[in-house]
């Protein structure tokens, strides 16, 4: 039967981990890291209650263990496939866990008004030189954020660590997300909560486990 | 005799609604308990990077399996799977 993998951590956990999602999750060694497991026949359906739950074992095993690399939904690998997929790569599952030892994601979102996105959209690739086609694919691939999270951003810099920023599209609002030292967590959300109150538009959420800033591995 | 009027002093009777008198959350605390943020929050950690599919096909003719395929694929929006950042710079440093 196949491994129904969670994440990845660098070490076991400090603690007994949480359950999964219907049996006990076990430990797989891959190389230098641990990948977090559960016995399944198939990948559990994409239901909100079983993303939840998903998203909960993640959460809790991201406070049991020093880094953590959350896995995709749904991945499901029989056990030589696990371990094929991280043969060799040592250096890269290193440098992903230097990137989020000892620290956390928070999550900002900015609702609003989605005009603007339209009339951007409406812009047809067929109406636009091709230079200008590739600086407007060059820009959204590296989307900068706009003057709205200068704020934010300038007032919660002291304690970020890294940043990324998504802009909003039909899946998601506007987000901007923030990597902590896990130590300072608790003065972030302090100041968080002042900035949070102070522009209505805005939601917070988090500690989370590095979901926006873990390197797909598997 | 006129009459005296006698005044009592009432109490002032403080009437609180059951809800009101827990106290309060803490502001953090009302931050991170949004419930709507949570479904957001499911979908981007866990959805936005795509899904893996996994699937066997048998094709089969007169009941001999003939092929066997497993699939194995990664569903999700082009742009998602391409890391936006390859080089992070460390916002500390301006």
């Amino acid at each position: 039967m196949p491994w129904y993998v969670f994440a990845l951590v660098d070490a076991p956990p400090a603690k007994r981990p949480p359950r999964g999602l219907s049996g006990p999750l076990g430990l797989r060694r891959v190389g230098d890291a641990f990948a977090v497991v559960e016995r399944r026949k198939d990948v559990p359906p994409a239901e909100f209650a079983t993303l939840q739950r998903h998203q909960e074992v993640v959460t809790r095993l991201g406070t049991l263990v020093p880094a953590i690399l959350p896995v995709r939904f749904g991945t499901l690998l029989e056990t030589d496939a696990l371990e094929e997929a991280l043969a060799e790569r040592d250096e890269d599952l290193d440098a992903a866990f230097a990137a989020v030892r000892h620290r956390v994601q928070f999550s900002w979102r900015r609702y609003q008004p989605r005009s603007r996105d339209r009339r951007a959209a409406s812009d047809a690739p067929g109406d636009l030189s091709g230079t200008e086609y590739l600086r407007r694919a060059a820009r959204a691939a590296r989307p900068a954020p706009p003057a709205a999270w200068r704020t934010i951003r300038a007032k919660l810099r002291p304690l970020v660590v890294q940043e990324r920023y998504q802009p909003a599209d039909a899946r998601l609002p506007d987000s901007m997300y923030h990597l902590v030292e896990r130590d300072a967590s608790r003065r972030y959300q302090t100041l968080a909560a002042a900035l949070r109150h102070a522009n209505p538009v805005l939601t917070m959420s988090g500690p989370w486990p590095p979901f926006a800033f873990a390197a797909e591995l598997l | 005799m006129p009459k005296l009027e006698q005044h009592r002093v009432v109490p002032k009777l403080a009437i609180h609604s059951p809800r009101t008198s827990h106290p309060p959350k803490r502001q953090v605390a009302s931050v991170l308990d949004d419930a709507e943020s949570s479904l957001v929050d499911v979908i981007d950690n866990l959805l936005a990077k795509g899904v893996m599919l996994n699937a066997d096909l048998i094709l089969a003719l007169a009941n001999v399996d003939l092929i066997y395929v497993r699939l194995s694929a990664l569903l999700c929006a082009a742009d998602r799977v391409i890391p936006p950042f390859p080089k992070e710079r460390n916002p500390r440093r301006g």
